[in-house]
């Protein structure tokens, strides 16, 4: 039951997340500042809980670890991107394609078969999603699937690093699990961090405009830094550590099966900060609510034939 | 090829290995080859925990460490994943092949002057290095590069979070 418990938890942190960063977006927050700032606030957070420790230097000894940590941010980055031009429920739904690309380059680089239940699944996913598209405003689809796509592709490309080096996620001990993930946040911010801010040094110095960069008012504005912090101190720690909890409680299968939840749970709180905020909320069609039906069962769909096989070897 | 051997015996004796160092009393189930289980203590209990034959016979009399010149630095101990550099040609041979899987299971035998088999000389290390060169097992650094590493990374968070804060501070 804690299990369950755990792993609605941090769903409810990751739909918190969606909104955040739409908030964050919608108030003109650049979204490179605040993920930055948030991860780096994070890092601090979890470095202090989880205390030192072995696996610092294993972690951070490792380009694969440098590189996931990147993507990771950029995925992030990219992310919040799309939420300036559609609702974070929108856009969690639109992420979902992400799982498609998945399965396919599964085949393709790791030489495995979709099963029959991951295919209908997909399928369902990817009518939901293009049913979902087809509702878009055109002015705003051509940059929301631009960043979606780019989120999509950060998403997968990280998976597939997971997945081709698997000592990334060897570590066992839930306290060597939490600082290695500080530690490759910290490590993957502060490259981005100094590179980024060194041009915006330089364009402020010099007077050159650094955009699509963020400019040095951007890095200043406090109110990004406080969206940021809030993401970094109450967010993100608290959905790593749930994550990880609820993972071993209730398995990886059962735990994805709940995490297709989350964009029902970020409507929901989308619609709950609609009252207390001036961001505005969009409310489904008939149609719309049909995408997402069929966007949560094909995700539902998917971790179906782990259960099934589960029952078929006890 | 030796190299890829040597990763994969090393991967599947890692346990073993950091066991061996830290003398921890577990038994230790070893698979490949041949299985069986390893005491740390150094008695070998189990019948299955053999020498493959092959290597057994052309192992022994093995003088061609001394042929070329190196010196005994020390007993290895039994169980052990010995580092190739440390081989006698023969026993080099053998791992080479396959034939061997590098883990020690005569009992008093000596380890050599590390031979680099790459460049094929003598490389120029202190005899009195006895102890073989084990490999780390992942994640096993030295505590105080661990706790360096941890401190630099909280300092530095703390210190960009500050400075970070306090020029948009005076930014407004």
């Amino acid at each position: 039951m804690s299990g369950y418990l755990l792993g609605l938890s941090t769903v409810l942190l990751w739909g918190l997340y969606n909104v955040l960063a739409r908030f964050a977006g919608f108030e003109g927050a650049n979204p490179v500042v605040f993920v930055c700032f948030g991860f780096i606030v994070a890092s601090l957070v979890l470095l202090v809980v989880s205390g030192p420790g072995r696996m610092s230097m294993q972690a951070f000894r490792s380009p694969v670890t440098w590189l996931y940590g990147v993507l990771t941010l950029f995925e992030h980055i990219f992310t919040v991107y799309l939420f300036i031009y559609v609702t974070s429920a929108e856009g969690s739904l639109l992420q979902r394609f992400g799982v498609i690309l998945v399965v396919i380059f599964a085949w393709l680089f790791f030489n495995r078969r979709p099963r029959a239940m991951t295919v209908a699944g997909t399928t369902l996913i990817a009518a939901g999603c293009i049913m979902l598209l087809g509702q878009l405003d055109p002015e705003t689809m051509k940059n929301a699937m631009l960043f979606l796509l780019a989120a999509i592709f950060f998403q997968v490309t990280k998976t597939m690093v997971i997945e081709a080096h698997p000592e990334v996620n060897v570590f066992h001990g839930l306290k060597d699990r939490i600082r290695v993930t500080a530690i490759i946040s910290f490590v993957s911010c502060m490259l981005i961090f100094i590179a980024l801010a060194c041009v915006a040094a330089y364009g402020h110095f010099l007077h050159v405009s650094v955009a699509p960069l963020p400019s040095a008012a951007d890095f200043l504005r406090m109110d990004t830094l406080i969206l940021g912090g809030a993401f970094g101190v109450l967010i993100e720690p608290a959905s790593i550590f749930a994550y990880f909890y609820a993972v071993k409680h209730l398995k990886s299968e059962r735990f994805m099966a709940l995490a297709a939840l989350v964009p029902l749970i970020t409507y929901g709180l989308e619609v709950v900060a609609h009252w207390f905020t001036s961001m505005p909320v969009r409310t489904f069609s008939t149609l719309e609510w049909a995408c997402v039906a069929v966007i949560t069962l094909g995700s539902a769909v998917m971790q179906f034939k782990y259960r099934k096989r589960r029952r078929a070897i006890a | 090829m030796s190299d890829n051997y040597f990763d994969k015996v090393r991967e599947e004796f890692k346990d073993e290995i950091k066991n061996t160092r830290t003398k921890k009393d577990a038994g230790i189930r070893i698979e490949g080859q041949v299985s069986g289980v390893a005491h740390n203590s150094g008695t070998i209990t189990n019948n299955y925990y053999k020498e493959p034959a092959a290597a057994d016979v052309t192992r022994k009399f093995d003088d061609s460490a001394v042929k070329q010149g190196r010196k005994p630095i020390g007993m290895r101990q039994l169980g052990i994943c010995v580092n190739p550099s440390y081989m006698t040609p023969k026993e080099y041979q053998n791992f080479s092949k396959g034939i061997w899987d590098g883990v020690e299971r005569r009992k008093n035998c000596q380890d050599w002057q590390a031979w680099d088999w790459a460049e094929d000389h003598l490389q120029p290390k202190a005899p009195n290095n006895t102890a073989v060169e084990q490999p780390k097992s992942p994640g096993e650094y030295n505590e105080f590069q661990e706790h360096m590493l941890y401190y630099i990374a909280v300092f530095s968070c703390l210190i960009v979070i500050l400075t970070w804060l306090i020029m948009a501070g005076n930014f407004q």
